[in-house]
């Protein structure tokens, strides 16, 4: 289990470096092949007990965050979200640009004449690091510096709380399956970039791997809260890994599907259905790369994703596992092929 | 042979949603049996059947079997929930049945929601899939799950009519490309290069399958065979000139992309040549297949012929039987001069 | 050699929609033949000139040579057509505008009017018009036009003062003429890296062009040339018209591409302005890092003012600036053993 360390690290998407190399100085002896193409990817190869067909896994390792985009007169610093980061929760919060330290402030609630109801544009929030003007700032921060919420893991009970779940999570699941042993087919693992920035790293993959079946281990939103009704809700915290029919952009392939479901159940592994099929992730880009890969999705459920701090269940984080090496480590995932 | 007709009724009665279009290319390959030289199905799902041609070179068509539809995604005590498959909007399907891909088959009826009458007009004004709810007329919550569960897909419910020359049904959009493609290779013989057909999977859901398909085959030329809009309608919009038995409509461009150049000018050249009714399209929204193969490798040089039909995406879209047949033909015919 | 301020006025005027390109492509043909060793045109109509065929490593540079324009949609009585844009084109800055509609026998003007506010309805007349209101008023020739004919509006190129220039199309035709300057510079320089030139179609209305010559290509390193908004308040750092070329960092594009661009810009002092990228760059940058097995990716972009207007305007020095920094660019890379990261 490698999440607390993982989710520690800086990794927003185009700055994925640290994650990587963590990676690879952990896996590196569990690998038969190791390479990173010209995008970011860390790509492992493991050779299975066959050979005879090929397995992509894969997980991203770039989180949301923001980007130095403006340095004011001021001194202090103009920043746009990268990925589907919400500015909403943004406020209030403590962040760190390499090694310097800032804010992001919010005017008192005393000075604001009638409570303002609505949150500031994107374009008003200001960083603030204790810089006196635009000079001193731009001798410590650049134009184009990642800023990161400086979240540090918890363990509480049954839950883990940290950022960057969505996707250290999977990530973590995968180096976990890397290092348990030989998988039934040959299999890469591969950790993606730029995935929340529209699901970039995976295009490039196929290409370079050429599997027969790919499956992608995300962490996914619950919103299993009191404000939205039961029948809203895309996961729930507790009841397993949860298992996608249909996303934006793409219907898992039917026998793929078929074959997780009949793992889990077979099993006995507690499984649910991912309940909506608003976003996306990697399985679009493999479906649609060279040839075409049919693709299933596996995630861990999550609350809070994309915010300063996830929520998520121990148990949940342990089934998916169970699952993912019944799958890939067993070869239940042979039944998944077409031809 | 069988009539025409009687091919698209079978081709448009089939449920086939995005993702679930095992039936339809059963159906499809069954109806070739004996016309090809060859089949396949690749990893996700296209069927590509071929025949051999006497020159070096190779045209793919492509029709998309795939059809709009739901997909269950909540239990909510004795109604289920569901969500789009594909540009499936909820305004259709008031008033319209939705059959569920199940064996013994359910179908559900949609309602709205709304706790007062303002609310109610309201969610009607700006109808989601979060106001709408689906009664399959279950007796309590384990009756209902015994019958139907989460992640199954629906199509409308709806079937196939004809009359004074018209088509109507469901999923004319695009079975009505695959009707072509079926009776074009029934009638194809000796072509002078390769033809490839592509039935496609995923359209709807965004070009999936023709993302992929063409990736091995690598031809000279892919023409996407699909629906377009028809605005002969009371005030329709006024912006658009396609029309029924106007003959197929050559696309210039859509939102998705612009047809090559080149193919237009020949698609052209060869209607004017055998005298075949065709009219020029832009369409303002919407697009096809071909963007995909545009995108394939280094690029293939590609276009859309398109069928025009009146209420794209609703439960009863309208062709015309005339503007099919001469597309049938156009097509038989450009595989003779594709390359002159 | 012509001036860069002739190079911007010649292919400002040349007729280009996107998916409509082949006279900007001869144009740009006749423009760079003595330069390079090899034109040709593929598959997709892209214009691809090769420098040094065998050299390494390989080195291709794109820009887009289409422009935003129209097409006439639907034919109507009395001499009128109703048109679509191709591209983003606002309908604001259609509203009298003269128009030419290329048809297959020649080219016939238009107007684009609109009703004269006098016989408006009093709620109408502050109403900006939307597609739907427009309408081409052709003088003469409407039967020579066919559903589908390309439109453009009528705009000759000029020069302003400080020796900027104005035209419509300078989105992105002052970065194909970055690219001519490019071919020009190399020539007075000797090197043994390859370079392909590709100036391809449909970038407007996001397709496939740069994508599959990219593929075809199979280049070790990618930079493209756009253009970018200047003197804008755009919430980011501030682009200005006539300080260098903007080079783009974030993930769109290879960090060590970008430093090392900042870098050889700093030791030459050729000016030059850094433009945050957080998501996608929206141009062609975000599919040609992606082709194949992925391309390390740079972007430089030529400051414009009023993009997607009739009236862009750039600086010529700022063409010749970013020209320069790519040239330079190579050299140090060539310098430096021609292998990088």
């Amino acid at each position: 289990m490698y999440l607390k360390e993982l989710s520690e690290l800086s990794g927003i998407s185009g700055d994925e470096g640290e994650v990587r190399d963590f990676i690879k100085s952990h896996m590196a002896s569990y690998a038969d092949e190791m390479w990173v193409d010209n995008v970011g990817n860390l790509l492992i190869l493991k050779k299975g007990r066959e050979s005879d067909k090929k397995v992509l896994i894969a997980a991203h390792m770039d989180e949301v965050g923001m980007m130095v985009v403006r340095i004011n007169e001021d001194g202090t610093l103009g920043v746009a979200p990268v990925g589907g980061l919400d500015m909403r929760v943004c406020l209030g919060k403590r962040v760190r640009i390499g090694d310097v330290h800032g804010v992001i402030g919010y005017k008192a609630i005393h000075l604001q004449k009638k409570m303002e109801d609505k949150f500031p544009a994107r374009r008003d929030v200001k960083v603030f690091c204790g810089f006196k003007n635009k000079d001193e700032a731009a001798e410590n921060v650049k134009l184009g510096d990642y800023v990161y919420f400086t979240t540090t893991f918890e363990e509480k009970g049954e839950y883990f709380s940290g950022k960057a779940f969505d996707d250290r999570g999977g990530c973590s699941i995968l180096m976990d399956l890397l290092s348990s042993g030989e998988p039934a087919y040959d299999t890469i693992f591969a950790f993606l970039v730029q995935e929340e920035t529209g699901l970039r790293g995976s295009s490039v993959v196929v290409e370079q791997v050429k599997p027969d079946v790919a499956i992608v281990v995300e962490t996914t939103t619950a919103g299993d809260v009191p404000e939205l009704e039961e029948y809203r809700w895309a996961t729930h915290l507790g009841d397993g890994p949860a298992v996608t029919f249909a996303h934006r952009g793409y219907v898992v392939d039917p026998r793929v599907f078929q074959t997780i479901v009949e793992t889990a159940e077979k099993a006995g592994i507690r499984y649910q259905y991912k309940r909506r099929t608003a976003g996306g992730t990697d399985a679009f880009r493999f479906a649609r790369s060279a040839y075409g890969v049919p693709a299933g999705v596996v995630s861990i459920p999550c609350r809070y994703i994309h915010s300063p701090v996830s929520l998520m269940r121990k148990d949940d984080y342990h089934e998916t596992l169970k699952l993912m090496q019944l799958l890939v480590m067993k070869g239940e995932v042979k039944k998944a092929w077409r031809n | 042979m069988e009539k025409l007709r009687d091919l698209v009724k079978k081709f448009t009665e089939v449920a086939g949603p995005s993702g679930r279009e095992e039936e339809i290319r059963e159906a499809i390959l069954r109806s070739l049996d004996g016309y090809v030289d060859g089949y396949r199905v690749d990893k996700v799902g296209n069927l590509i059947v071929w025949k051999n041609g006497r020159e070096n070179k190779k045209i793919l068509f492509d029709a998309h079997m795939d059809e709009i539809g739901v997909v269950v995604t909540h239990v909510d005590e004795v109604f289920l929930r569901v969500e789009p498959i594909g540009g499936m909007s909820p305004r259709y399907l008031l008033g319209t049945g939705i059959r569920f891909l199940v064996d013994p088959p359910v179908y559900g009826v949609v309602g709205v929601e709304g706790e007062s009458i303002e609310e109610y007009n309201k969610n009607l004004k700006e109808l989601s899939f979060d106001k709408i709810y689906v009664d399959v007329c279950a007796s309590s919550k384990e009756e209902l799950k015994e019958r139907i569960k989460i992640g199954t897909f629906g199509v409308y419910d709806s079937r196939f009519r004809e009359s004074a020359g018209r088509y109507v049904s469901k999923a004319m959009d695009d079975r009505i490309g695959c009707a072509v493609l079926v009776q074009f290779m029934r009638e194809l013989v000796d072509p002078r290069y390769t033809v490839y057909c592509v039935f496609s999977m995923q359209e709807e859901t965004g070009l999936v399958g023709a993302s992929v398909a063409a990736y091995d085959l690598q031809p000279d030329v892919a023409i996407a065979v699909d629906v377009t809009a028809s605005v002969d309608t009371p005030k329709a919009n006024k912006r658009m000139a396609m029309k029924l038995d106007a003959g197929p409509a050559i696309k210039v461009m859509d939102r998705a992309s612009i047809s090559d150049r080149g193919v237009v000018d020949k698609l052209i050249e060869v209607a004017e040549r055998h005298g075949i009714p065709h009219q020029m399209e832009v369409l303002i929204l919407g697009g096809t297949n071909a963007a995909a193969y545009q995108r394939t490798r280094s690029g293939i040089p590609s276009a859309t012929v398109s069928i025009p039909t009146r209420y794209v995406h609703s439960p009863h879209e309208v062709v015309s039987e005339n503007d099919v047949l001469n597309t049938v033909k156009l097509l038989k015919h450009y595989v003779e001069e594709a390359f002159d | 050699m012509m001036e860069t301020k002739e190079i911007l006025k010649r292919l400002s005027a040349s007729f280009g929609p996107a998916g409509f390109e082949e006279k900007v492509a001869k144009e740009i043909e006749q423009l760079v033949p003595d330069e390079v060793d090899e034109v040709r045109r593929d598959a997709l109509g892209n214009v691809v000139a090769t420098i040094n065929p065998d050299g390494s490593p390989h080195w291709a540079l794109f820009a887009h040579m289409d422009e935003i324009g129209g097409v006439v949609s639907k034919l109507e009585e009395g001499g009128f057509v109703r048109i679509t844009p191709v591209g983003g084109v606002d309908p604001k800055i259609l509203v009298s505008q003269r128009v030419r509609i290329h048809t297959r026998s020649g080219v016939v003007d238009g107007i684009v009017g609109a009703v004269a506010p006098h016989l408006l309805d009093k709620d109408k007349r502050d109403k900006v018009p939307m597609y739907e209101e427009l309408f081409v008023d052709v003088l003469d020739g409407v039967e020579r036009i066919r559903v589908g004919d390309p439109v453009i509006v009528d705009a000759e190129p000029c020069e302003l003062k400080s020796g900027y220039v104005s035209g419509k199309a300078l989105d992105n035709r002052a970065s194909c003429a970055v690219l001519v300057k490019v071919c020009e510079y190399l020539k007075e320089r000797r090197f043994g890296f390859r370079v392909s030139v590709v100036f391809n179609t449909t970038e407007e209305t996001g397709g496939a062009g740069a994508k599959g010559a990219a593929y075809a290509l199979e280049p070790d390193y990618a930079i493209v040339v756009d253009v970018t908004h200047a003197n804008e308040d755009t919430g980011m750092n501030r682009i200005e018209l006539g300080k260098g070329p903007a080079i783009a960092v974030g993930a769109p594009v290879d960090r060590t591409l970008f430093q090392r661009a900042c870098d050889v810009a700093e030791k030459l002092s050729i000016p030059y302005q850094v433009e945050p990228v957080p998501g996608r760059s929206g141009t062609d940058t975000d599919q040609v890092q992606l082709v194949g097995r992925g391309i390390k990716t740079l972007l430089i972009s030529v400051p414009l003012l009023y993009m997607h207007t009739p009236v862009e305007v750039v600086d010529p020095g700022d063409v010749e600036m970013a020209a320069r920094l790519i040239v330079e660019l190579f050299m140090d890379f060539e310098r430096g053993g021609g292998q990088c990261i």
